[in-house]
């Protein structure tokens, strides 16, 4: 038997610690027990400026040295620690082992673990009893979503790092022989990795408040408890992507959840949410059974109730709150949480059905922008590309604006960073932080927060000047590119103008609209960084232009990318059973309904259904709380309590995942997954559809929320697939594969699935014959006579003018609101059926209130946004493994500005906004833009293991795009203080 | 099975410190409540019952070595850690009721010593083991990198290494080889030279001075206290038996001795 080794690439490693989540799965660890940790490491403090060093990640476990300092250090005899002389792998007799710690103090590599209960030394053995039982690979290995771990014999890993002409990190300083390699960054070559130079950041993995008692089976279980019986293949529910993942089970008891090796796409890639999901579904956290509050709003006193009860109670008061002020004082709230069946299908059947148009999800705070963008360019509100390799791995240039995606949807960016690194693509990131992302890429732009769209119109301006764009896809695919063109060059976009606002010199821009314009297929990334802004959808539509006139778009490896989570799902309901609505939508985002309920303007709001965390999610906490407590009815349905629950009248258990059954959102591929319901949910907790089901029965609903459709399989075949792009992927054809997942569109089971969307010569789907884009024109629309008319509603212009967020540092052209939430507003002319509200655009001459607020001392950027890999919303924070990883709320601040302010790496600092004030720890990061700070969404104050009020509290409900409603949630000043 | 008691780590952390505090004036209390309600004469240290309490307290507390040595001789570490700890907690409050709570005597001082050791104890059984595990991935010295002199020298402290233990244990593999008991009985000079070797690529490597203090001399400290602690009760026991005029120092001498010299 060869000596074993793992092989970890640092340039493909972006510290997600789905490797972490694996070793504890597979080992049953509990809190503070580790055989692995991922490291993450920043530049040295007193070095202020952004440079190469401000991060990077250190996969670290045992090192299986050839002289084991652990090994010599243990003083028992025989040793409790011995080395195989075959394989080299060290291990640990724990029966043996008397806890005194001596092989922790003389590890160099910090690589020894230990278990604080059983009071002993733990330590990674190469997955030992997993390999014993026929695997080729180690836990961690297996689930990498970047494959930057590799497990085999150690001579053939170094044979490959030899062929591939990669350099190994030097972690042999005191000649003890460690197995493990390894491999230096690409995009760095000049400076050799060394962690004398690096500061690891106090806010990551400080334990906070986990104790053993926080987990349940299967964390500190012995093997043979946890012995897999069967698997089943199904998706992560966690998050928008639905990673394709395994359940392994022994019996009917959850033992892990791994990923799924079957899947061609995937490969078995897992970020750690997936992981970590199945603390979900035994949490003792879970709410179990309907409650009723008794005492006042807010004081979280609540009494058991049967179903019965809680539903009649709840329809009672509808039916009461109906009769005063009419159906559409119902208003319904839904997210991801929830799921796509209930979003897209059981809550907007019930809606339509009791005669409320006040039913949103998330949309108006993540994506509302981009998909206007989508539907008025290109006719369908989503990209066409897909993750294969020969199309979006076949990209010569990936550019990603405004998109952390390694952070947010790591396992997709392993998959680009994979295929780029084999093809040798570049990797551009423009983004006002070095995110993960930016952090593996070969250019980072550290762009001004709101910047974004003057550098989109600058690159536009310099391609059409210079001629560089591709005039035969513009002439016979783009409808209104030359009157673009006139437009841009008419206004002076230049690159001179842009670089003020972008705070990128004019040279890098010239370089960026170069690369763009050669590239041989060029896929421009956006996401939140670029939707959240109040010019959301006027920057995506520049975005998309870009794409266009550069000819990528439709075309392997060439696209705009903003991923979409909607799905084209039609309902059918008999036009006989729809309710009259007599009043238009409230407004589009949620954020606009605060007056209806406080003032009853323009109509009263006076019940709610909230089916997640308004509380923590919506911006301007204080008005949203104003607000949910002058309802006459809040209804929480939820799998744990949180704040919002605190404060409802009846809180409602729900299902998730595999609890109830449910179809992976296909957002970044089109890629439907279907998760079968495995599991039954814990006490007398109800799948969202189940809920809507039983509640319509008591109005008379149920010949259209139909009984048998509390089975969410027949729900999906009979009720939600009649589009033409979504006929065929039934649940016939979901399971024919081991993987169940189907690439959408197809119109029959039949029909093959299509890698990339509207070819050149291709007919879009649905569309009519020759019609290659799903718009009127067939083309991609730049300009039309309908949107302009459309646009001049809001006081705006089609073809794109420049302007920013309401609150910057500089003096930019912006939008101020002009409706108030109180007043009708305008009929929306992109949302349907919706008041919405209007903007003007204001001079950068005209002195705004931002000199004021600067003065004031509001002198910092505030960017919201993501937290790391093992965070997702507020749900990942009910799990003390990711509690464990990512404990506080944290604010990101440079070095330099903190010494300013005297703010120390790890401090507890107040931030305020002039909307609000939240307190955090702080982050000192060389890789911020030292006026500009970022506190990441999902904390709640009634959270079980850290609590901190949400970064909501700093935000602003006004500040929205009027054309989308999507709110700002990337560009606000706010000041830090020390504590 | 469940591995580990799932009990909340932080209760049991609590009660174990609440537990430990409470030895030294639970045994300070019980010597008290013996002083009152034993007639007099037998509530003082050398009476015979006393006297009995101390040479069992000893013995408890002779038998807390069994734990350091059993795990050098090849014996179960964890049997031999649970029969430390019941030793050292039951030798303790005999030693003190023993004592009659005197600690501003001379052998009080062994008292002090004792408390003080007992707290090293509960130190390491209840508070190091999260520091332990605390400690995964906070030292990265492997990866850094050491001078070329400095390598060199370490390099020719690991040759030097291997020379010894040709002699020390011949089949042993340097890497992999520490002293044991043995090497120290049978070899003493040459079990010496090895650990001072040792010693110096511990330096180098870095070792203790890699982890807080507490952390890398908490265990020492036990040790040293210990043996000192054994060296106190010997020396007492030999002075009470052989020198009892002089502990004496005029006063009748009532305890159970040999010889009165002094």
């Amino acid at each position: 038997m060869p000596r074993l080794a793992l092989m970890i690439d640092l340039e493909r490693c972006t510290g997600c610690k789905s490797c972490e989540a694996a070793c504890k799965s597979e080992h049953a660890l509990g809190p503070t027990e580790r055989h692995n940790r991922v490291v993450w490491l920043g530049s040295k403090l007193e070095e202020n400026s952004d440079n190469n060093k401000a991060l990077d990640f250190l996969a670290l476990s045992c090192q299986h040295c050839e002289r084991p300092a652990c090994v010599r250090a243990c003083p028992v005899s025989p040793k409790a620690i011995s080395k195989n002389k075959e394989t080299g792998v060290v291990t640990v007799n724990e029966d043996a082992c008397v806890g005194c710690g001596e092989c922790v103090t003389a590890c160099p590599y910090g690589a020894m673990g230990f278990d604080p209960d059983g009071r002993h030394a733990v330590k990674c053995d190469l997955c030992s009893d997993r390999r014993a039982e026929g695997s080729t690979t180690t836990a961690c290995a297996a689930v990498c979503p970047t494959k930057a771990i590799t497990f085999g014999p150690r001579d053939e890993l170094l044979n490959t790092t030899e062929a591939n002409n990669r350099e190994m990190i030097k972690n042999d300083p005191f000649l003890l022989g460690p197995a493990t390699i390894y491999l230096d960054r690409i995009t760095n070559k000049q400076e050799k990795f060394d962690a004398a130079d690096r500061n690891s950041p106090k806010v990551i993995d400080s334990f906070t408040n986990i104790s053993i008692n926080d987990t349940v089976f299967p964390y500190g279980h012995d093997r043979e408890d946890r012995e897999i019986t069967r698997i089943e293949s199904g998706g992560c529910n966690i998050c928008f992507n639905s990673c394709t993942t395994k359940f392994h089970f022994k019996d009917d008891k959850l033992v892990k959840i791994t990923g799924n090796e079957e899947d061609p796409a995937l490969q078995g890639r897992v970020c750690p949410k997936s992981q970590i999901s199945i603390q979900l579904y035994s949490s003792k956290m879970r709410l179990t059974q309907p409650l009723k509050r008794i005492g006042k709003r807010g004081d979280n006193n609540f009494e058991p109730i049967s179903w019965d009860q809680a539903l009649d109670e709840i329809a009672q008061k509808m039916r009461s709150i109906k009769k005063t002020n009419g159906s559409e004082a119902l208003g319904l709230f839904s997210g991801t949480r929830t799921g796509t069946l209930t979003n897209r299908g059981y809550i907007r059947m019930f809606s339509k059905l009791w005669g409320t148009p006040n039913f949103v999800t998330t949309e108006p705070f993540c994506s509302s922008g981009k998909n206007l963008a989508y539907s008025m360019t290109q006719g369908y509100s989503g990209p066409g590309n897909s993750y294969t390799e020969s199309d979006m791995g076949s990209a010569a240039l990936h550019v990603y604006w405004g998109d952390n995606q390694a952070e947010t949807r790591p396992v997709h960016f392993g998959m680009i960073n994979d295929w780029r690194l084999k093809k040798g693509s570049r990797m551009i990131v423009i983004d006002p932080r070095k995110t993960v992302t930016a952090s593996k890429a070969d250019w980072h732009i550290p762009i001004r927060p709101g910047g974004d769209m003057a550098l989109a119109l600058a690159i536009i301006h310099y391609i059409f000047e210079k001629n560089l764009h591709d005039e035969v896809f513009c002439k016979a695919w783009v409808l209104g590119w030359e009157k673009w063109k006139s437009f841009i060059l008419k206004k002076g976009y230049t690159p001179e103008w842009a670089a003020k606002f972008a705070d990128i010199s004019v040279n890098q821009i010239y370089k960026l609209a170069e690369e763009i314009a050669h590239a041989d297929g060029c896929i421009i990334y956006g996401s939140r960084g670029i939707n959240q802004h109040m010019n959301s959808t006027q920057s995506n539509r520049v975005l998309m232009f870009l794409a266009a006139i550069t000819g990528n778009w439709g075309r392997p490896g060439g696209a705009y990318f903003n991923m979409s989570a909607s799905l084209p799902i039609d309902l059918q309901i008999p036009e006989d059973k729809l309710a009259d609505i007599k009043k238009p939508k409230l407004r589009t985002s949620p954020v606009g309904w605060t007056k209806a309920i406080l003032e009853g303007k323009p109509y009263p709001l006076r019940s709610m259904f909230v089916n997640n965390n308004p509380m923590a999610l919506w911006p301007d906490q204080s008005e949203t709380r104003k607000a949910l407590l002058a309802l006459d009815l809040l209804v929480h349905i939820d799998i744990f309590p949180n704040e919002t629950s605190a404060f409802a009248d009846y809180v409602l258990p729900a299902a998730t995942g595999i609890e109830k059954g449910e179809v992976g959102r296909a957002c970044e591929d089109r890629r439907i997954v279907w998760i079968d319901r495995m599991i039954s949910p814990p006490g007398s907790a109800k799948p969202d559809g189940w809920i809507w089901i039983e509640l319509g029965k008591r109005f008379g609903f149920e010949d259209v929320l139909k009984e048998e459709w509390k089975d969410s399989a027949k729900f999906w075949d009979e009720a939600l697939i009649s589009n033409i792009q979504l006929r065929g992927v039934t649940q016939k054809r979901l399971h024919s594969n081991p993987y169940k997942w189907v690439r959408f569109p197809v119109s029959t089971e039949e029909e093959p699935e299509i890698q990339t969307l509207y070819l050149e010569g291709s007919t879009a789907p649905g569309a009519p014959k020759g019609k290659r884009f799903p718009t009127d024109s067939g083309k991609l629309e730049f300009f039309t006579d309908e949107l302009e008319k459309k646009f001049s509603a809001y006081g705006l212009s089609a073809l794109p003018e420049f302007y920013g967020d309401k609150e910057s540092l500089i003096n930019m052209p912006h939008l101020e609101v002009i409706d108030d939430d109180s007043e009708s507003g305008i009929l929306g002319p992109f949302a349907s059926g919706g008041l919405s509200i209007r903007g003007q655009i204001v001079s950068p001459k005209t002195p705004g209130s931002n000199t004021k607020a600067i003065q004031e001392g509001y002198n910092l950027e505030l960017i919201t946004g993501r937290p790391a890999a093992p965070h997702f919303h507020s749900w990942t924070h009910y799990s003390w493994q990711s509690q464990e990883m990512w404990p506080d709320l944290y604010v990101q601040i440079h070095p330099k500005t903190a010494r300013k302010l005297g703010v120390k790496d790890g401090a507890l600092v107040l931030i305020e906004s002039r909307h609000g004030s939240i307190h955090a720890r702080a982050w000192l990061y060389s890789g911020m833009r030292p006026t500009s700070v970022f506190i990441p969404i999902g904390w709640g104050e009634r959270q079980p293991f850290s609590k901190w009020h949400s970064v909501n509290f700093l935000t602003d409900k006004t500040q929205r795009d009027p054309i989308s409603e999507q709110t700002n949630l990337k560009s606000l000043l706010c000041r830090v203080k020390p504590i | 099975m469940r591995r580990d008691t799932p009990k909340s780590f932080d209760v049991l952390f609590q009660m174990r410190l609440i537990f430990y505090s409470l030895i030294v004036p639970v045994a300070v209390g019980i010597s008290y409540i013996f002083g009152t309600l034993l007639p007099n004469g037998l509530s003082e240290p050398g009476s015979p019952l006393m006297q009995s309490l101390a040479i069992i307290g000893t013995l408890l507390l002779v038998i807390t070595f069994y734990g350091v040595l059993s795990k050098r001789f090849g014996k179960p570490g964890r049997i031999g850690t649970v029969i430390h700890i019941i030793s050292a907690n039951i030798g303790t409050i005999l030693v003190i009721v023993h004592s009659g709570g005197t600690i501003f005597a001379t052998p009080g001082s062994l008292i002090i010593l004792l408390f003080v050791i007992m707290l090293l104890g509960g130190l390491l059984r209840i508070v190091m083991p999260l520091n332990f595990s605390k400690t995964f991935g906070t030292k990265l010295r492997g990866f850094t990198s050491l001078e070329d002199n400095t390598r060199k020298e370490l390099r020719k402290i690991i040759s030097s290494k291997e020379d010894l233990l040709a002699q020390l244990e011949p089949n042993a593999q340097e890497g992999l080889f520490s002293l044991r008991l043995q090497h120290w009985i049978q070899a003493p000079l040459l079990a010496y030279q090895y650990r001072k070797l040792e010693k110096l690529e511990e330096k180098i490597i870095g070792y203790r001075n890699s982890v807080k203090p507490i952390q890398a001399y908490c265990r020492r400290l036990h040790q040293i206290f210990s043996w000192l602690l054994l060296i106190g009760i010997t020396v007492h026991i030999i002075t009470v038996t052989f020198f009892a005029n002089y502990v004496a120092d005029g006063r009748p001498i009532y305890w159970w001795h040999i010889e009165d010299w002094g």
